[in-house]
């Protein structure tokens, strides 16, 4: 009795469609052998133990998919040395906000990073919780802070009164990627200086904002997360970024769009 | 059996018998419950594909992508084509842009999850199975793309050569060759005993 080749089993698993297979199949111990192999390996790529747990329910998914999301053309992003020149007086006038501490997670008080960032106009500067800002500003995001020499990355966005999510930090004009937290411009060593203030090299300004109460949030965290990880955890304040994102940093400033 | 059972079995028959195409057909006028049985439907299938096709840490990040986008575009459901065939086109597109990014340095494009993982030493099964679960991944990433797609298609994702073929864009022999050679490559790279 000749047996079949391994590429004749292969075929019979992948397709199952010869009978005169089976025949040969039932009375071989060595074929069998090499169709249980075969057949083992498919199950193994139709197995769920991925090695990870999926966070995922059904009624997550339909409720993020539903939601509205902002249309990636009404973005205008610029590149602009002038945003430096902006922030930079923040800090002469002594405006800093309040700083917060990093510290790693299960660790006792020592410190990774003090560190704020917040969503400032280039024309006004910092913007204070319970500001009136006009649709048509122009943000950009400015870290305070001393700095560790970890990297940190951080997530700027504006939520409108519609709950549409405007991304400042990263920016997102093309809707085929998906974009990252932008990294924190710190390029080694610990920043000392209480007043250093750090801004991005862009500003961006929307065509879309709808007027009305609105949210303006900044995170700060120690890995380059996607903006759609955030979208999905985004329920109109703080609370659930925390709970996604144990180790970040999130500030939410409520102001008035107009 | 009693009587007052009958009119709920009637219900779930029902809705068994809406076929995907009929669903979309469906969602694609804004029907949300529609689209709600389609993600009970395919939620499990296409994170396998997802987790198989890139990494574990990235599958609910690209599943969820998915979905976003089919009910993004549901709109452009042409009657006639195949449900399975569209749905994992969509995830295929976003496994491979997920692949050119990776390739132009972006390693860390998704959150590595960190959350939920055991801090203590995992047992030897444990680390067993990780250990199989990381040369099956390196085993899969070394095979031609157009045989892996193929290959999961057919076994992650559960679907049939004709749709394995429409989502790649080929005829279903063609895929069925496809998944014939990726498959054979796989159980050389992985050895007899796997
Ligand atoms: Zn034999």
């Amino acid at each position: 009795m000749t047996c079949p080749d391994e590429a004749q089993w292969t075929e019979f698993v992948v397709s199952r469609s010869e009978p005169a297979l089976e025949q040969h199949l039932a009375a071989c111990p060595a074929c069998q052998a090499t169709v249980a192999h075969l057949t083992r390996l498919t199950q193994r790529l139709a197995s769920d133990d991925v090695g990870l747990e999926s966070r995922l329910s059904v009624d997550a998914v339909v409720a993020t998919a539903l939601r509205p999301r902002r249309p990636v053309r009404a973005l205008v992003a610029v590149a602009a040395s002038l945003t430096v020149l902006a922030i930079g007086g923040l800090a002469l006038q002594g405006r800093q906000p309040e700083m917060e501490t990093m510290t790693a997670r299960g660790e006792a008080p020592a410190w990774r990073a003090r560190v704020t960032t917040r969503l400032v106009s280039t024309s006004a500067g910092l913007i204070e919780p319970g500001a009136v800002v006009p649709v048509t500003t122009r943000f950009t995001v400015a870290s305070f802070g001393v700095l560790a020499t970890d990297q940190l990355f951080t997530l700027a966005f504006v939520a409108d009164s519609k709950g549409v999510v405007h991304w400042v930090a990263p920016t997102w004009l093309d809707e085929r990627s998906v974009p990252t937290a932008a990294a924190l411009g710190v390029d080694g060593g610990f920043r000392t200086n209480p007043e250093h203030v750090l801004s991005l090299d862009h500003s961006v300004a929307f065509d879309d904002l709808a007027p009305g109460p609105a949210s303006l949030v900044t995170m700060v965290l120690d890995a380059p997360v996607s903006v759609l990880a955030v979208e999905r955890a985004w329920q109109g304040d703080a609370a659930g970024l925390r709970a996604r994102f144990g180790e970040a940093l999130v500030r939410v400033v409520p102001v008035e769009l107009r | 059996m009693s009587m007052a059972a009958k009119p709920v079995l009637r219900i779930v028959t029902a809705d068994v018998e809406r076929s995907d195409e009929a669903l979309m057909g469906a969602v694609a006028t804004g029907d949300a419950e529609a689209f709600r049985v389609l993600v009970e439907r395919h939620l499990a299938g296409v994170r396998r594909f997802c987790a198989r096709a890139t990494r574990a840490d990235l599958a609910d990040e690209l599943t969820q992508e998915t979905f976003t986008r089919l009910w993004q575009t549901r709109a452009r459901w042409k009657p006639g084509t195949g449900f399975t065939a569209l749905l994992y086109t969509v995830a295929l597109n976003l496994c491979r842009n997920h692949a050119r990014g990776q390739s132009r340095g972006l390693r860390a494009f998704f959150l590595v999850e960190k959350e939920g993982q055991p801090h203590a030493p995992a047992p030897d099964e444990l680390l067993d199975a990780k250990e199989d679960t990381a040369r099956l991944r390196r085993a899969l990433e070394s095979l031609p793309d157009a045989q892996r797609e193929a290959l999961l298609l057919q076994y992650a994702a559960g679907l049939d050569s004709s749709a394995v073929g429409e989502a790649l864009g080929c005829n279903a022999s063609t895929a069925r060759s496809r998944v014939f050679h990726g498959l054979r490559r796989l159980r050389e790279l992985l050895g007899e005993t796997p």
